[in-house]
Parts: C-alpha cells; structure tokens; sequence
C-alpha cells in the first residue's frame, strides 16, 4: 500500500492549546486526531503510516526542526505528504507550508488544506497542493473529504485538470502541455472569433506590474557614493561564481581593483546569452563603465564611487528574482552609504 | 483570352510549388533524384559550396528515426530553385529578384541542409533525429543533409556567421540545381485571389515581426540586412520563394530558421481559408530593432500599413522573445486603436507573469509552450558536430553533458520547439 506522512500541530496532536505551543516535534507511529478522518477517507488505498506533531511556537523559533523534518521524509520515502488542514490559524499554517516545502524540495507531493485568507496560502502555493477549507475546524469533515480526493488523484498518478477541477488553490505553477489544434489555427480561430465579437479565452492573460516610483534626485552628487549596477553579465575571467547565461537567479559583486584589475581596464568577460560578447570581451569597460566613473570622480562631479560592481546577466530573466536581485543590492547600497546607482543592461 | 491575357486582367502574383517528395537520402556517384530518394555526389556537392575561409568542410546525412545528434545547429534551409532560365534560390544571395513570388519553383520536401560546427554564438540549438527531443521540432522528420564547417578559431563571430548562413544556402541551391529536372510528384499553386467585397469577408493579414537587433541577432530580406529596411508589405509568396533569409543566433526553440521562413504554417493556414472565411492581405514584415526610437518608427509603419489595407485584424506572432515583446505590444496597441483587432503569439518566458512587457489591449494571446521546460534527452550513438558546444549553448548547462552521453537540458535548446508561427501543438498554462 502506498503511504503518506501527515503534519499537525500541538493543538490537533491533542497536546494543548496555546500554553503547549512550545512543545518540541515529536513523530508517532500511525494517526493522529484528524488523521483518522483523513485515514477514514483514504480508505486502503493509501495509509498514513506516521504523523509529525509540533507545537507551533517550536516549529517557528527552533531553526533544525526543517533538518529533522527531512531525515524523517527521507527515512519514510513516503508517497505523499500531508499538512494540516490549518484552517485560518497563522502560524500553523505557515508550519504547514514550510513542511510541504521541504517535501517539494525532496520531489514529494505535499497536500495541505486552509481558508483563503491564510497567509500561508499565498506564501507556500506554489511548493503545495493548497486544498480550499473553512476558517475554523468546524469545517473538519468537509476539508477531510476534499483533501483526500486530490491526495487519491495524486498518488493515482491521474492527470489533474487544473486548480478549479481538482481543488486546490492556484500552485502559479506554468505548466507546458499540446493542445489538439497547432497554435496557427488556434491564432486565426482567435482572430476570427474576435472580429466577429464571439467569445474567446486568451491563452496568456496579461500580468499587471508594478510601478517603481523612481526616488528623488541626489541633492549633492559631489558629495554621493555612487555604485554601478549591470545586467550586462561582466563576470571576472572564467565566471568564478557561474552566473547564469540565462535566466539568471543570482547576481555577483566584485571589485574593481582585486576581481576586475582596476577600474581602467576591465579584465573579465561576458557571461550573458543574449548578445554577441565581442565588444565587451574586446573592452568590458564599454558596459561596465568604471573607468568614466573614475573620472567623474577626480573632476569632482560625484563623491566616490563604491569600488565594487553588481552583475547579473538579464538574458530572459524572470521578475521574481530580478526583484529580489534588487531588494538585496538595495539592502547593501543602504548599508554601504551608497546614495545613488547607474544601471547598464545589454 | 489567352494565358497572358489572363494574368494582365488578374494581376496576381501566381505561384505554383512543383514538389517533389524526398523519403530518403544518400550518397552516390551522382546528385540525383530517384523514386523519392536523393543521390548525393559528395565531392560534387563539396566543391560547390567550397569557401576558403573554413579550415575544413564535411557532408554527412541524419535520418529520421537514426540515433543521431546534430549539435549545434545554425540554420535549416529547404532546397528550392526557380524553374525559369535565372533559376535562383534565394534571390539577393543566388538568383534573381524580379521573379520572386510568382512562376514556377521546384521544391525538395522532406528533406534539408542543416548547418553545424564551430558554434557562432551562445543561442545554437541542437536537433536529436529519435527520442524525446525528436518529439519538440519537425526537423527531426526530415531526411538531413549536415553540412559540417570548422570556422577559424579566432574569426569574429559576425564574420562566422556570414560565412555560415551563405554556406547553408549554397548547399541547398546546390542541391535544388542538380536536381531541377526531376518530375514533381504533385503541385501547389498559391495566389490571393480576388474575393467579392460583397462577401463582407475579414480582411486579415500577419505582422511579421522580424528580428534585427544586431550582434548576430539579424535577418535578411533580398539579401538585405533587415536592420536597414522599413517596415515593408510582402506577398506571402515572397516568404516561400525565399525572399527571407534567417540569420540569427536568437534561442534556438524560438527562432526562425530558413525552412521555417520557406514553409510558414501560419501563411499556410491563412491561404487555406482565403476565400472561404477570410481575404488574406499580406505580410507586413515588421523589423524588430533594440532602440525605442526604431521601435516606434517601425511599429508605427506597421499599424499604418495595417490601416491602408482596411483590415480587421492582424495575426502578431513574435520573433525571439524579451526585448521583440515591446515591438509585439506597440503594434498590438496600435492596431486596436485603430479598430484593427489583433491576436498575439508568443512563448511565455518562465513563471506566472511569462511576458516581459503588457498592454491592456492584449486579450487575444496564443501561448506556443513554455520556456521553462527542463528535462532529459537520450544518448544518441553518433554526434555530429560538436557535443561539448551544448555547455555553453541558450537551454544548456555547464554540467548538461552526462557520461553516458545523455543530457539535462532547457526546452530552448531544441531547434524549432517553439515556432512562434504557430507551428505546433504547444501550449502552457498556470496551475
């Protein structure tokens, strides 16, 4: 018979309420409090062999209870894991979603269930089968019985159709798959629908982005610290910290003078895919424009330039992490002092 | 009324595609076709496409359904050659340009020249002829003929890829030339003919977004760099008789290579429905430049042309993806202020969002799969090219070359995965 794992939390494992939150994790074989409705629904098709209990606060102050969560995931090779339902409780549901995280990590399904507006639902959907549930354990028998049809679904290995379909809540998970018709006849079919004025679904709905309010000017640029940014790919010869040509998720920041050989001549190479290299190879200073700064820097005209480089390479890179790239490069500008950045890109 | 009568009173560029059905290749003793098979004279074929600048040059064939790899590849060009006494290929590189688009050209299908060796730049792909990358890309049904160049290790890349893109049309026009007499097996005839405005049928037409960024991310129309034309109509024919020449090194699931400007689905698809639930209008190829101020010219070119045309409504498939995507909006926005509607096709970059730039007017977008594939592709028993390329290609990784000669890759690696005119079945979706 296959087998799960199943998460819950001091509160569901019968240990206590809110005074038992610091309860260290503990595993029990078989299940637990809601388990057995779960286990009930399973049927013999799948059974949950043990459950993790874990006050919350523990789960939440006490860093090696991920370690600890994944030696047993590892040990159990369970086909599935399970968390919760946490319902609308914050802090168990952000337990559950790190949970299914980890499975995730670890190539396991994880199936948790919560209300809409769980925090946790929005942080942990794309690592988790969310199923919808109640905001309170009154709606026990019926998250039961939803979860486990999707946990059956999934370890099947029946295709699922889609977050309404199956429900769970949307994973913003793309996923490539063939339609019957080639995409020139869907196009046209489209095209035609639209002139018409008959109904048609996008295949892309288009993303809303956010609007970056760009800051005040530097009032005194001879006094500021300025820092150049690129999303050009200049990487110091042989690209130690193998940024990506595409798709980057990283970013490096390297000095001028021990990565780079000075601002005035620029020893390093193009690491981005989206471009032909042979100008920047040629003179890396043509995208990183150090050099300039210099200059700029002995006229006077700004205060400094912060002596070290922030590279990523843009080829196809997505938003999320461009964000993060520069939530982090803000975050050291602020604490370097650096008033002001230019940004080259390819 | 006689024959010339006919076309004067028509006037409509006529052209008719004698086809002649390759199912197999080989070499020989002589360059010929018989029953469905091509004969190649490798020596033959060798001196004719002979260009000093390559250190060396080979020939090899890649069947469908063989355990072959061919890595990487820069262009894919079907054999096609005017019939007429000028008898060119690709008119501005081998033949001449006055009879583009209409009269009589013999095309080999089923079979073409595919071009590897020395890589030119990161965005090569590579086409597998059996197993799970086969199942991506529609050159893996074709019966290949490899043209095999090892380039100067210290040329430019922009010097290489010149010599590369005229070698793979040499070696197609070399072997469309001798065999020009072979008998077709069936003929296509393709005009855009009259249609009865009574009919009150959409007027529609494709803006073909043609990418010409520079740095080897060009296109040539007549021989002509792309990066120095206008926004020009062009007669579908043009595209089938090889008016538009790929010279790209964009990623390579997403790119159009030379057989794919030749044997465009969505031109196909059009013409099949002329006359029946559309009038198809043309191709308003877009050139799509990296500088804004061209950007706007260009597209603005093309929503002006769009309106002369009276259309309703425009096909945008895109070109690349990232940057074209800001030319693909403008259009989009500047069609649909003009009452022309418009539909969208594109690949959607990675994640949720899966487009680099928006417009609100985009409603109508077909998605041709996903760049963010990544998955596992056999060994193949023979290699040709150069297998160790697939470290540094778009859609490979450092560590994608396995012992066992199998190998991790992204999606975008595969040559012609994601044909953004729709060739396909492809789609993506967010769950």
């Amino acid at each position: 018979m296959k087998k799960a794992i199943h998460y819950i939390n001091q509160f569901f494992g019968q240990i206590g309420g809110e005074t038992a939150a610091g309860y260290p994790l503990h595993l029990e074989q078989g299940v637990v409090g809601p388990g057995m409705a779960l286990q009930a629904a399973l049927k013999d098709e799948l059974e949950i062999v043990a459950t993790i209990v874990c006050g919350d606060n523990y789960f939440h102050e006490n860093e090696q209870v991920k370690d600890e969560i994944a030696d047993i995931l590892k040990q159990y090779q369970p086909d599935i894991l399970i968390a919760g339902p946490a319902f609308f409780a914050g802090r168990y549901g952000m337990a559950c979603g790190e949970v299914c995280k980890i499975a995730d990590k670890l190539l396991i399904p994880a199936v948790t269930g919560m209300f809409e507006e769980n925090p946790a639902v929005d942080i942990y959907r794309n690592h988790a089968f969310i199923v919808p549930t109640k905001n309170s354990a009154a709606g026990m028998r019926t998250a039961a019985g939803d979860m486990s049809r999707l946990i059956l679904k999934i370890v099947r290995g029946e295709e699922l159709t889609g977050p309404e379909q199956d429900g769970y809540f949307k994973r913003n998970i793309r996923v490539q798959y063939r339609e019957t018709e080639i995409a020139a006849v869907r196009g046209v079919n489209m095209l035609l629908d639209k002139i018409a004025g008959r109904p048609f679904t996008t295949e892309l709905p288009m993303p809303k982005y956010e609007l970056v309010k760009p800051s005040a000017p530097i009032a005194n640029l001879s006094k500021a610290k300025i820092a150049l940014i690129t999303s050009g790919g200049i990487v110091p010869k042989g690209n130690p910290d193998h940024l990506e040509s595409a798709m980057c998720t990283r970013f490096g920041q390297y000095s001028y003078e021990d990565d780079f050989g000075g601002v005035e001549h620029i020893q390093g190479e193009v690491c981005h895919g989206g471009y032909d290299g042979t100008f920047c190879n040629e003179d890396p200073n043509r995208m990183l424009a150090a050099d300039v700064m210099n200059e700029l820097v002995q006229e006077g005209y700004i205060g400094g330039l912060y002596p070290y480089a922030f590279v990523t390479s843009g080829s196809g890179m997505l938003t999320q992490p461009a964000v993060a790239i520069g939530r982090e490069i803000q975050a050291i500008m602020k604490r370097e002092g650096i008033a002001g950045a230019i940004l080259t890109s390819a | 009324m006689d024959e010339r009568e006919a076309l004067i009173l028509n006037k409509q560029l006529h052209l008719d595609l004698e086809i002649v059905q390759i199912k197999d290749v080989r070499f020989a003793e002589k360059t010929h076709v018989a029953d469905h098979v091509l004969y190649i004279d490798k020596q033959e074929m060798l001196e004719f496409i002979h260009d000093p600048f390559f250190l060396d040059l080979d020939i090899a064939l890649a069947r469908p359904g063989e355990s072959v790899r061919i890595i990487p590849v820069k262009d894919v060009v079907e054999p096609r050659i005017k019939m007429s006494e000028k008898g060119g290929s690709f008119p501005g590189f081998f033949g001449a340009v006055e009879e583009c688009g209409e009269g009589t050209t013999k095309v080999l299908r089923g079979c073409a020249v595919v071009t590897t060796g020395t890589v030119v730049a990161f965005q090569e792909g590579f086409i597998d002829m059996r197993g799970v990358a086969s199942e991506y890309t529609q050159f893996s049904k074709l019966n290949n003929v490899v043209v095999n160049a090892k380039a100067p290790e210290d040329s430019a890349p922009v010097r290489r890829e010149e010599a590369m893109r005229i070698l793979g049309l040499k070696a197609a026009h070399y072997l469309a030339l001798a065999t020009k007499e072979t008998p077709a097996d069936y003929c296509e005839s393709y005009e855009l003919t009259e249609v009865d405005p009574a009919r009150k049928l959409p007027r529609v037409a494709i803006v073909t977004l043609t990418m010409c960024q520079g740095l080897l991310h060009d296109n040539y129309l007549y021989g002509q760099d792309v990066k120095h034309l206008n926004t020009t109509l062009l007669h579908p024919n043009e595209y089938m008789d090889g008016a538009m020449v790929n010279g790209t090194c964009v990623v390579a699931s997403d790119k159009y290579t030379t057989w794919d400007y030749q044997n465009n689905p969505m031109i196909k698809e059009l013409y099949d429905r002329h006359g029946k639930e559309l009038e198809f209008c043309g191709c308003i190829m877009t050139p799509t430049y990296v500088v804004l101020a061209d950007k706007r010219r260009c597209t603005a070119a093309a929503v002006r042309i769009a309106t002369m045309l009276h259309l309703d409504g425009v096909l945008v498939p895109e070109e690349g993806g990232g940057n074209p995507e800001a030319d693909l909006m403008m259009v989009i926005r500047g069609c649909e202020a003009k009452g022309i509607r418009t539909v969208g096709l594109m690949t959607p970059l990675g994640g949720v969002e899966g487009i680099g730039d928006t417009a609100e007017e985009a409603d109508a977008m077909i998605a041709t799969g996903y760049e963010g594939v990544d998955f596992v592709v056999e060994a193949m028993d023979t290699v040709i090219g150069d297998i160790e390329q697939i470290a540094v290609l778009t859609g490979g990784f450092p560590d994608s070359l396995r012992p066992d000669g199998s190998m991790y890759i992204n999606i975008l690696a595969i040559t012609g995965a994601h044909n953004q005119m729709g060739r396909h079945n492809l789609c993506s979706k967010v769950l």
